[in-house]
């Protein structure tokens, strides 16, 4: 089969391989879309950080990898003994693995895992595959009123709901995001879907700032124009600030802004992955008792929420779609623009063809 | 009356000015002890910083100003409206001085005040023969808790809140960064709560020692031990539950970071001189939350005050290492200063008593 496998640093190739065994448990389903995720374009520039290059602890797999984690796709085939899935179902990918022995897992902080990995990261296949072979509690069912192309924008969007449970967000409260990217739109439109209206998007692209309008965004503000703080605070009419600012820009202005913006005993979350160290001014969190709290990757109940709310119509995140490939052309279309025309680009999906 | 004064860097006078006024709702106190805080030391060193050169937006005062924000006393006279305090009767001061009305304030998070003062750093504080003060300043010492104690509620009651915003479970393992007199109080806090396991990083011998007198179930010196490594050995290969950060140095941060478990509560209480470089990738990994305590919150003196009269918080004396008079304000500073290692708490005897 067709696999699209990573090699090195810039090293991405459609490989032919064997279509893998489908053992007791485990589940073959052929992708239908795929989505390219920021950790793929940071492997793929700077890499390979978490992709293996000695055996992974648990998959046991190291570089040359199977690559795509945001995935939907169509069951072709179940192992003896699978009990949640037949042939036909529509499903999406959970991609986090772990160990389910160690410290946080058995604190029940699986996407903590010591020997934490990722499908499309770490082994097991990937997503950019004509086939993926994986066992079943790797899959959630995709409502039937959800397409597949949907389907693949689960994940980030799963992201994006457990970044708003760890800030606590509620309905009434008023949210500054700082980066209009893929996440900080996924966040803009899941907190509309649980009914916050206050929310101010921060991004200097013209076309990502015209997506965070039409996602739901209240506000919003160019850091290369206005001043963010400022006008923040103009905004939050006296509060002092907001009650929680993400994090999804992964650079030090970014940061310093949210310091800055967040009212008394209000939240930081801190959600984008960063390519060194912060400098974080402590003081801040002191004196107004703020709290910065990180955010790992989603768990089972964060894709519950957004399954659920996908179901329920709540969340219609067809939009973050600003371009789709085919899978021969992944990187020369799919990394490269992203890579070079990021202003104008938000998600990536990949038509792999299955369902 | 006599009052030591701030006039500016490294400049504290005796000097002699008139003994305040007072008014129908206000009480005039006689204070007993006086603490040497950070932020007083900061100001000496470096100031004045908080201290306004310019009238306060609140109290309308500037320097020289009497200092002295960490005190108790004995009520000398009180104002013909007052009827919950009379003459005799023993005292501590809470020093926030908070406007009511900012974002904050609405908020009930007067300690978080946008426009906040202190008695002692924004209008005239305690090292002096009288202050006058309103009756929402002042609370109770238990008749078995001594006025060199209750100079200590203060900074107890730092160490107190401290606790609370880490949100300490009975069975958390806590590492407490630094041993200096925040760092003791947050240990003695600890232990009146019920929290047994609890490991203090601090390099000083002297300080090292208090903090297993006081009960530290493990001292480390990052100087001699790998901290985070040994927080994880004694705690189940995971790490802590809980950091308290009293020192706000860049290598106690680093350690905080890698000593705790996923999930954990660091709580910073220190001021930073400089913001650190956070290795913000194992913040995100691990989902810890970073959390700031400033000072503290309406009831935490009443429940520091409580746990002092019926023992639970014990040994608070131990930590006063020194007793000096007003004419002597000087050395003790530079005690504070040079001869840290050695020194936790300093007390400068006012009327003194007990």
């Amino acid at each position: 089969m067709k696999a699209l496998r990573f090699h090195g640093n810039k090293d991405l190739r459609l490989d032919d391989i064997p279509i893998p065994e489908v053992k007791k448990g485990y589940v073959k389903v052929k992708p239908a879309w795929a989505g390219i995720c920021g950790t793929d374009l940071h492997e793929y520039l700077i890499g390979p950080m978490l992709i293996p290059t000695t055996a992974h602890k648990i998959t046991g797999e190291k570089v040359p990898v199977g690559i795509g984690h945001e995935m939907s796709g169509l069951v072709e085939e179940v192992g003896d003994g699978v009990e949640h899935y037949k042939v036909g179902d529509r499903v999406v990918l959970e991609p986090i693995i772990y160990d389910g022995t160690c410290g946080a897992c058995q604190a029940g902080s699986f996407n903590s895992c010591y020997s934490n990995g990722f499908i499309g990261i770490s082994g097991f296949g990937g997503a950019f595959s004509e086939h993926i072979v994986v066992e079943e509690n790797y899959l959630n069912h995709l409502p039937d009123n959800v397409s597949m192309r949907t389907g693949a924008l689960v994940e980030p969007l799963a992201v994006a709901m457990r970044a708003i449970a760890n800030g606590n967000v509620q309905a009434s409260d008023t949210v500054l995001i700082l980066g209009g990217g893929p996440i900080g739109l996924a966040i803009t439109l899941c907190l509309r879907s649980i009914g916050v209206k206050n929310i101010i998007l921060s991004e200097m692209a013209a076309k990502r700032k015209t997506l965070a309008l039409e996602m739901g965004a209240s506000h919003v503000l160019d850091p290369s124009k206005d001043d963010v703080v400022a006008r923040t605070l103009e905004l939050c009419e006296g509060a002092g600030g907001v009650d929680v600012a993400f994090e999804c820009a992964g650079v030090q202005p970014a940061v310093d802004v949210a310091f800055r913006t967040v009212r008394a005993r209000g939240t930081i979350v801190g959600v984008s992955v960063w390519e060194g160290p912060a400098s974080l001014d402590i003081n801040k969190l002191v004196f107004r008792e703020r709290r910065y709290v990180g955010t790992a990757a989603p768990e089972h109940k964060d894709f519950e929420a957004v399954l659920k709310a996908l179901k329920e119509e709540r969340l219609k995140p067809d939009g973050l779609v600003t371009k789709t490939v085919g899978i021969h052309e992944i990187e020369q279309e799919g990394y490269k623009s992203l890579i070079e025309d990021k202003a104008n680009h938000a998600k990536v999906l990949v038509e792999v063809g299955g369902g | 009356m006599k009052a030591i004064r701030f006039h500016g860097r490294k400049d504290l006078r005796l000097d002699e000015i008139p003994i305040p006024e007072l008014k129908s709702d206000d009480i005039k106190i006689k204070p007993a002890y006086v603490g040497i805080c950070g932020t007083d030391l900061h100001e000496y060193e470096d100031g004045p910083i908080v201290i306004p050169s310019t009238s306060h937006r609140v109290t309308g005062e500037q320097l020289p100003l009497t200092l002295g924000h960490e005190f108790s006393g004995v009520v000398y006279e009180v104002g013909s409206a007052v009827t919950s305090y009379k003459p005799g009767d023993r005292v501590v001061v809470q020093p926030v001085i908070y406007d009511g009305t900012c974002g904050a304030c609405k908020q009930a998070q007067i300690n978080c005040c946008y426009n906040m003062g202190f008695i002692g750093t924004s209008s005239a504080g305690g090292l002096a023969e009288f202050i006058v003060v309103k009756e929402s300043f002042l609370f109770r010492l238990p008749d078995n808790v001594s006025l060199d104690v209750g100079a200590m509620v203060e900074p107890l009651a730092v160490a107190w809140h401290s606790t609370d915003v880490a949100n300490v479970r009975p069975s958390d393992s806590v590492l407490i960064l630094g041993g200096g007199p925040i760092g003791i109080a947050v240990l003695l806090c600890l232990k009146a709560k019920g929290i047994s396991n609890i490991i203090v990083s601090e390099v000083a011998a002297g300080r090292k020692k208090l903090a297993t007198q006081f009960g530290a179930t493990h001292v480390l010196d990052p100087t001699e031990d790998d901290v985070a490594a040994r927080c994880r050995q004694i705690c189940d290969n995971e790490g802590v539950h809980v950091v308290i950060d009293a020192a706000g140095v860049q290598s106690g941060l680093d350690t905080a970071i890698e000593a705790c478990r996923v999930r954990a509560t660091i709580v910073n209480i220190a001021l930073w001189g400089k913001s650190p470089t956070v290795a913000v990738n194992t913040m995100i990994y691990k989902e810890i939350t970073y959390k700031g305590s400033a000072i503290y919150v309406q009831g935490d003196f009443q429940q520091v005050l409580d746990a002092l009269g019926n023992g639970k918080i014990a040994n608070a004396k131990d930590m006063i290492t020194k007793k000096i008079e007003m004419s002597e304000v000087d050395e003790g500073f530079r005690l504070l200063v040079e001869d840290k290692a050695n020194q936790v708490k300093i007390l400068i005897r006012v009327a003194g008593g007990d």
